[in-house]
């Protein structure tokens, strides 16, 4: 529902009514109306000041008082919290700020790639933590047995080759000491 | 004033794409590890002085001490001496041939280089015979080998005393 103006013509006349002053009565009214008009508001206002009182107290005081007081309680803790509150907010805005410096888009993509490299390339694991292991081994000899041994302090494995027929005493094993880079074969290419 | 956050944050997806293709470029350009070197040495056990073995040589490194226990476990012989020792790289998937002596020559496959370091190897111990037709396989194997633990190769006998093969990945 709209609110109509009130045109300037009503508004004098409420005024009019009222018996306020500098309210003459508006032009082309007639008199007597206009005074029924304002005796009957003057009843109306009589009415109401005698059945309506003027100072209303509140229906249970101790009551109202009490919360009076707890909200004077609570807002003093909520002065109290105050400071921490506004300490948490700027830290906040520090790190809003530095998150925001030019250089941090930089530093932020450089660290996240370093970590992505060296979550993709893990550190190679020690190799102390698994030693020699011989897979299979075999001898095409005839009546030969083959033996794999840990030495007790763990630091070789010993391939023993049994019943190979000995090497021709009279033939020298001539010892060579060479450092030289080998000519690569192909592989399987004795 | 500052500048929205949402800028911000497309410059940082820019910058992080920018970053992972530069590296996923220039990753696989860096320099592969050197291949491992092997050393095989060759030793002369026996309870004698060794004189029945004249081609013994300096034990320069002192490998005969370092390595005496464990040779000990190959043989019950007293004495050891070094006779020979050979170098080399091993190439992933090539073979080569170590001989601390000429008579014994071992060839070695580098088939992979495992996660903790350590290389697979293929490799077989040859005897030279006078004639080539004659060559002997003598024992072959498929071994993990790390340098920290070396491979012993306790071979045939010979005059007094046992041949004894190591083979070690340098550090």
């Amino acid at each position: 529902m709209k609110d109509e103006p009130i045109s300037p013509q009503d508004s004098q006349m409420t005024r009019w009514i009222d018996a306020l002053p500098d309210a003459p009565l508006p032009e082309g009214i007639n008199i007597d109306e206009a005074s029924r008009e304002r005796a009957a508001a003057a009843a109306v206002a009589t009415l109401l000041r005698q059945h309506v009182p003027l100072r209303q107290d509140p229906p249970y005081p101790d009551f109202f008082n009490a919360q009076v007081l707890k909200k004077i309680r609570d807002e003093e803790a909520l002065l109290e919290r105050a400071p921490a509150t506004r300490q948490a907010a700027s830290w906040r805005d520090v790190l809003g700020q530095w998150l925001r410096t030019p250089w941090m888009t930089g530093a932020t993509a450089a660290a996240c790639t370093a970590i992505a490299i060296f979550a993709i390339n893990p550190r190679p694991l020690d190799e102390a933590s698994s030693g020699t292991r011989v897979l299979t081994v075999f001898s095409p000899e005839p009546n030969t047995t083959t033996r794999v041994m840990t030495a007790a302090d763990q630091s070789a494995v010993v391939v023993s080759v049994d019943g190979l027929s000995a090497f021709p005493s009279d033939r020298l094993v001539v010892g060579l000491h060479t450092t030289e880079p080998q000519s690569l074969v192909a592989s399987h290419q004795p | 004033m500052m500048p929205p956050l949402h800028r911000h944050s497309r410059r940082f997806i820019t910058a992080l794409c920018a970053a992972w293709a530069a590296w996923t470029t220039l990753a696989p350009l860096q320099a592969a590890p050197p291949p491992p070197q092997l050393t095989a040495l060759l030793f002369y056990a026996t309870d004698g002085d060794g004189s029945e073995a004249p081609e013994k040589m300096p034990d320069t490194s002192g490998d005969i001490k370092r390595y005496e226990k464990a040779l000990r476990q190959a043989t019950t012989a007293r004495h050891f001496h070094l006779i020979g020792k050979h170098t080399a790289e091993a190439q992933a998937r090539f073979s080569i041939w170590l001989k601390p002596s000429p008579q014994f020559p071992l060839q070695l496959e580098n088939t992979g280089t495992m996660p903790d370091g350590a290389i697979t190897l293929y490799w077989i111990l040859w005897q030279k015979e006078t004639l080539p037709i004659k060559d002997r396989e003598l024992v072959k194997s498929t071994t993990i080998l790390t340098a920290k633990t070396p491979l012993i190769i306790a071979g045939p006998q010979w005059r007094n005393g046992r041949l004894i093969f190591l083979v070690r990945k340098e550090s």
